[in-house]
């Protein structure tokens, strides 16, 4: 079962602004909300779970990988949907999408279909920068479904979709949760998806509280 | 339309200020450092070259170099004007293009006066002069300025081909450059707007990557865009006193190869420091990238490749001829290879992106090799070493913050 531990974490982006002391948290697998103010640090925290910011002190064990010592073995089950598309603007759709196959050791025929799934073939050969940002958080929608990760890290995964990517979303996290998988979703539209939560959590100064 | 002219050019004339101040006082400078009988000699040779009525100079191709550095600079400052919000405005393409072009022609006002000078001076010494020579000046300006103004490809390619024709202030030469900006005019009017919001460095290789294997390296090199064509140009800074040094002076057969080897890292290490700086101001931080199963090892190896593979061809000739000193300044390519990704991602303050203890720390190392080639052995032995301190400051990196102040607040400008 995929599991999610963060282990006395602290992290600031400068020394003016220390966002987690001393932070613990272990996440079971299917789903779990991650709610708070703005400014709260759910994007931090979430960065911290997908490797994309390293804790100063602390670890952190995906399935009991830590991401900076097993960089390869903690990521390779790993799927992470930001909430502002992060994707260099010197590629196209495809490029980008056949890096992210040749990392999960997936065959390059995948990238043709995980485009025909995101509806993003007419797009395919664009470069990143001519997307709009709805695409290009669909490059990335496109980029987790690439292999199979099981542990998904999404931060406000309903944020500029439309009710027809929604509802896809929906049903990845469905499918997710049957199959035993583990999602840690930052979200301010908490009602949207309540009825796939399995717990909630809410962060409030630094630190992580059990919602009932 | 006279709007659309006039707000171009009061944004130019700040950008101006600016980029002109450098110039000059970059010039100033090295004239200043040069003896009086040479500086004496100096002056004659480039008025004489401005002025020449011959179709070939060598210092007016030189100015027409020049002034298209130039223009890129200044370009990248105005080419907020150019796109974006400013599209939606009442302008036609044409209009818009032609008043950009005057708009990064302007800021090269200083050139334009040094032209000028030079061709008044080349007249009062009593040089063959030609009115063709300053007729060439504001075709050059405008082919320079043409090269870098958002449009399409075949726009920037006709005044690409408009500025050597115009330096060489033949009448043919000036004919065909006015033909090719006319064309220019013409096809940026033709371009769509969709086109011309396209970034226009990346066809080209964009083509190119889609024929080879994909990944970081065909990314950095699009992020390096044309500029990646110039980084071999400080070598030739080191290269020409060398040889001269070398043609000049009777050197033992050692001392000639302390000299080789000396220009050869200085150039080297200045063409590679060249590359990472322009890397790191070019490329921001792909940080969703590091949550996929790749280690920062292995990202940090892709930017050294890349330094290696471009720079390491300057050395072909050097290893050919001498390879003992070949072999010595490789190996001190391959250690700032593998230690400038690693600077790279560890520069939030500093007076330029790499800060100003790299730049020192590289030359010394270039030094130390020259006049101890055993140096270059324990460099090579270190690169493992010094490879993994990058991956570590790789890992380390605050992807958020470096891309807020480093790209995110520099650009506001442009938003």
């Amino acid at each position: 079962m995929p599991r999610l531990r963060m282990e006395g974490v602290a992290f600031a982006y400068d020394d003016r602004a220390r966002i987690f002391t001393d932070l613990n948290l272990e996440v079971a697998s299917g789903v779990t909300l991650l709610q708070g103010e703005n400014g709260a640090g759910k994007t931090t925290l979430l960065k911290l779970a997908a490797g994309v910011e390293k804790p100063d002190v602390g670890r952190v064990l995906v399935n009991g990988a830590d991401l900076w010592r097993q960089e390869v073995a903690a990521r390779s089950d790993l799927a992470f949907l930001p909430q502002e598309p992060d994707v260099t603007p010197f590629a196209s759709v495809r490029e980008v999408l056949r890096l992210v196959c040749r990392l999960r050791s997936q065959p390059p025929g995948r990238v043709e279909e995980v485009l025909a799934e995101t509806d993003l073939e007419a797009e395919a050969d664009l470069s990143i920068r001519e997307l709009s940002r709805g695409q290009r958080r669909r490059v990335l929608l496109a980029a987790a479904w690439i292999g199979t990760p099981r542990t998904a890290i999404l931060d406000e995964p309903l944020d500029a979709m439309d009710e027809h990517w929604r509802g896809r979303i929906r049903g990845w996290l469905e499918d997710l949760r049957e199959d035993g998988g583990l999602a840690l979703v930052a979200t301010h539209e908490a009602g949207a998806l309540a009825d796939l939560a399995d717990r909630s959590l809410v962060l409030r100064d630094g630190e992580v509280l059990e919602l009932d | 339309m006279g709007a659309s002219f006039r707000f171009h050019l009061s944004s130019s004339i700040r950008v101006t200020l600016g980029l002109a101040t450098f110039q000059l006082v970059l010039l100033l400078v090295l004239a200043a450092l040069q003896p009086p009988q040479a500086r004496e000699l100096l002056f004659k040779g480039l008025a004489a070259g401005t002025a020449t009525p011959e179709a070939f100079s060598v210092v007016r191709l030189g100015f027409a170099f020049w002034a298209v550095i130039a223009a890129a600079a200044a370009a990248r400052r105005l080419g907020s004007a150019h796109r974006g919000w400013q599209l939606h405005l009442p302008v036609g393409s044409r209009t818009r293009w032609a008043a950009g072009v005057l708009s990064v022609a302007a800021t090269l006002a200083h050139l334009a006066v040094l032209w000028f000078l030079l061709w008044v001076g080349a007249t009062l010494l009593g040089e063959p002069v030609s009115l063709r020579a300053l007729a060439a000046l504001p075709l050059v300006a405008l082919a320079a300025a043409g090269v870098w103004t958002p449009a399409p490809g075949r726009t920037r390619a006709c005044a690409a081909a408009a500025a050597p024709l115009a330096a060489s202030a033949s009448l043919p030469g000036l004919a065909a450059a006015v033909a090719l900006l006319a064309l220019a005019c013409f096809q940026a009017g033709r371009g769509s707007s969709r086109s011309a919001r396209v970034p226009p460095d990346s066809s080209f290789l964009r083509s190119l990557g889609r024929r080879l294997p994909t990944g970081q390296l065909v990314f950095s090199l699009r992020a390096l865009g044309v500029w990646v064509a110039f980084v071999h140009l400080p070598a030739a800074v080191f290269a020409a006193p060398t040889g001269l040094a070398i043609r000049n002076n009777e050197f033992t057969p050692d001392q000639t190869e302390l000299v080789v080897r000396l220009g050869a890292s200085l150039g080297v290490t200045t063409t590679v420091l060249a590359l990472a700086t322009l890397l790191s101001a070019r490329r921001p931080p792909w940080a969703w990238s590091r949550s996929l199963p790749w280690s920062a090892r292995r990202r940090v190896a892709a930017d050294a490749v890349l330094l290696l593979s471009i720079a390491s061809p300057l050395l072909i000739p050097l290893l050919y001829l001498r390879a003992s000193s070949g072999l010595a300044v490789l190996a001190l390519l391959v250690f700032l290879a593998v230690r400038l990704p690693g600077r790279m991602r560890n520069s939030l303050r500093g007076l330029t992106r790499l800060g100003a203890w790299t730049w020192v720390e590289a030359m010394l190392a270039a030094l130390l090799t020259s006049l101890q080639p055993i140096v270059a052995l324990f460099l090579a032995l270190a690169s493992p070493l010094v490879l993994e301190a990058s991956a570590r400051r790789e890992r380390s990196l605050k992807a958020a913050l470096y891309l807020e102040r480093r790209f995110h607040a520099a650009r506001d400008a442009e938003s």
